[in-house]
């Protein structure tokens, strides 16, 4: 596990960020793709305020990543809530997958596509953001994919226990910022090659 | 920090997130081919050497091979087997292979097949080692079964198998068992009251020949004899010999359908003739015809099962059939239904089981040729892991018993 720096931005009462030097496609996880399988990643963008460990808001989210072997490329696929009960629905035109991607426009894909919603938190006060990542338990899967998806609560358990020494993990931190210092406006697309993506 | 947790739990229950049925890219690729690496190939069963082949020409799934993966390793008892998938030599097709760790291959494995508890007919259980030498395997077990049969038997089975001789739908096997016996009082008192205490013995060897022929699509035949040594409960009483020939058509088919739905069938036919051309002190026939069908749609398995036996001629007790134990006529008392066995059986069984939570539904009848048939019900419900081999606790009733006596039965694998 090592650290990473992470580029803050706000819209929308959202807070995103950018790890330009995070390569989670890599290792056994980049073996596994490259034998043709996908590999499921967890995500975590979790938020503290006043100290460091104090967290007020988190993200999770999972990411699929694949790897195409006839075309050599990646695709990624965000998987979507499907049960919200009127919490944090995302906006029904949200991308959800994205493919002819290199492993870098992978990689940026991922941590685009979560964020953590700013409500309740002082412009004002110093804040942490700190970004964690796991290859999915492989043993994980049957149990967390039910008749209706990944359940969060077992996402949150995961990110709650150590990694174990055969999963990989990275983490990228920053901090202590203000979020009035933060870069507001929506973070710039299309800075790496294009991917073709779906709605 | 508090704040978060408490969010997140509150939040945890009502969140999920769904998955795309095509999340690999590659699932739109056609497999070209599939092998097992190394010369493992050859040690593999023909029905899971099928189940790999029936790959080729679909579309890639990585499900469908992390499970055929882990098949291989488990009839390998390999301690890894790897899914490596490269492109095919046709444009949109892949390669599939399965890697195999053989350094770690083990040689010897310990396993229970068995572990019963019947709350009137106590304890059962089996434990084995398996030495795997090259093709063959030689299995050595201690057991001691008080469920299975009208007696209990206790004693050693020694077994020996080669998977290929020369060609690989052909399998050699050899067993000898040596049990003791133990009778139950209502099967010495029945045995005394049809004054053929003579039927009773107080050990048996047997010795078992057997070629089995796989035919591929999940059909095997088996054949060979059944040499048994049958020492008489009578001191100074001569040994008997019962000598059987023997035969048992197989049928296990497994798949699965459009709607996800999964489907396992296992059909076997057997036969043992004892005869005076086997030097067989005993003459009889015995027919027997199992058919299990099981029905699993995510959390939900239905298993429907029945059997059908008849007895022709003078048998000797172990091969007589018997209801009422951990399997058949749950809730009923197998020395209550018939002490000594019948020489005819039928037998029904429906299960249904949602995660954990299992109810059965039985029905069955055994009787003799000369005597009425009379139908028994039991029913019951309990947990079970994992389809019909998992292992079971259950409450099971008698049904129009004239009494609520619930018989509780506990283990796997019987």
């Amino acid at each position: 596990m090592w650290a990473e720096e992470l580029t803050l931005h706000s819209h929308n009462g959202e807070l995103r960020v950018t790890a330009p030097r995070l390569h989670f496609i890599s290792g056994a996880a980049l073996e596994r793709l490259k034998n043709g399988a996908a590999v499921s990643y967890d995500f975590q963008l979790s938020l503290a305020s006043g100290s460091r460990g104090n967290v007020v808001s988190r993200a999770i989210q999972r990411f699929v990543v694949s790897y195409d072997l006839w075309e050599e490329k990646y695709s990624v696929t965000k998987l979507k809530p499907s049960s919200m009960r009127g919490l944090e629905a995302p906006p029904p035109n949200e991308r959800r997958s994205a493919s002819h991607l290199s492993s870098e426009a992978a990689e940026a894909w991922c941590v685009d596509h979560i964020a953590v919603p700013l409500s309740g938190v002082s412009a004002t006060d110093p804040v942490w953001v700190r970004l964690d990542i796991r290859t999915a338990d492989q043993a994980d899967p049957p149990s967390l994919f039910g008749e209706s998806g990944v359940a969060l609560s077992r996402l949150i358990e995961i990110f709650s226990r150590p990694a174990r020494s055969d999963q990989q993990h990275w983490s990228a931190e920053t901090g202590p910022v203000r979020l009035n210092e933060v870069r507001a406006g929506p973070m710039q697309k299309n800075r790496r090659p294009s991917p073709s993506v779906a709605t | 920090m508090f704040r978060a947790a408490v969010l997140a739990l509150i939040a945890a229950p009502l969140f999920a997130w769904s998955e795309d049925p095509d999340l690999n890219v590659n699932s739109r690729y056609t497999v070209e081919s599939v092998r097992v690496s190394g010369k493992w190939a050859s040690r593999l069963t023909a029905d899971l050497r099928h189940d790999i082949d029936s790959v080729v020409g679909q579309k890639l799934d990585h499900e469908v091979l992390n499970r055929l993966a882990d098949r291989i390793r488990r009839q390998l008892r390999a301690a890894r087997v790897s899914v490596l998938t490269t492109r095919g030599d046709m444009p949109e097709h892949v390669k599939v292979t399965f890697e195999v760790e053989g350094e770690r291959l083990r040689k010897f494995d310990i396993d229970v097949p068995k572990l019963a508890y019947h709350s009137r007919q106590g304890w059962s259980g089996e434990a084995d080692g398996t030495l795997s030498i090259g093709q063959t395997d030689v299995a050595f077990g201690v057991l001691s079964d008080g469920d299975e049969l009208v007696e209990r038997y206790s004693g050693i089975r020694a077994r020996a198998e080669r998977k290929a001789i020369g060609v690989d739908w052909l399998r050699l096997g050899f067993e000898f068992d040596s049990f003791h016996q133990q009778w139950n009082p209502s099967t010495l008192q029945a045995a005394g009251l049809l004054s053929s205490g003579g039927a009773l013995y107080r050990a048996r060897n047997s010795f078992k020949p057997e070629a089995t022929i796989v035919f591929g699509e999940g059909i095997t035949l088996s054949f060979g004899a059944i040499f048994n040594q049958i020492d008489p409960e009578l001191d100074g009483a001569a040994s008997a010999w019962s000598n059987a020939a023997a035969a048992s058509l197989r049928l296990h088919r497994r798949w699965e359908d459009a709607d996800a739905n999964q489907h396992e069938l296992d059909a076997g036919y057997s036969i043992r003739s004892a005869t005076a051309l086997l030097d067989s002190d005993f003459a009889y026939a015995r027919h027997a015809l199992k058919v299990r069908y099981a029905l699993r749609h995510d959390h939900h398995s239905m298993d429907v099962a029945f059997l059908a036996g008849r007895i022709t001629g003078t048998a000797p007790l172990y091969e007589r059939f018997v209801l009422g134990n951990a399997e058949t006529l749950r809730g009923w008392n197998k020395y209550d239904l018939d002490p000594l066995g019948g020489d005819r059986v039928i037998h029904g069984s429906i299960e249904y089981r949602y995660r954990l939570f299992d109810v059965f539904y039985d029905a069955g009848a055994i009787w003799d040729r000369s005597a009425d048939r009379s139908g028994k019900h039991g029913i019951g419900f309990g947990l079970r892991t994992d389809g019909r081999e998992g292992f079971l606790i259950a409450i099971a009733f008698p049904v129009n018993a004239g009494r609520a006596d619930p018989v509780f039965i506990a283990g796997f694998s019987f």
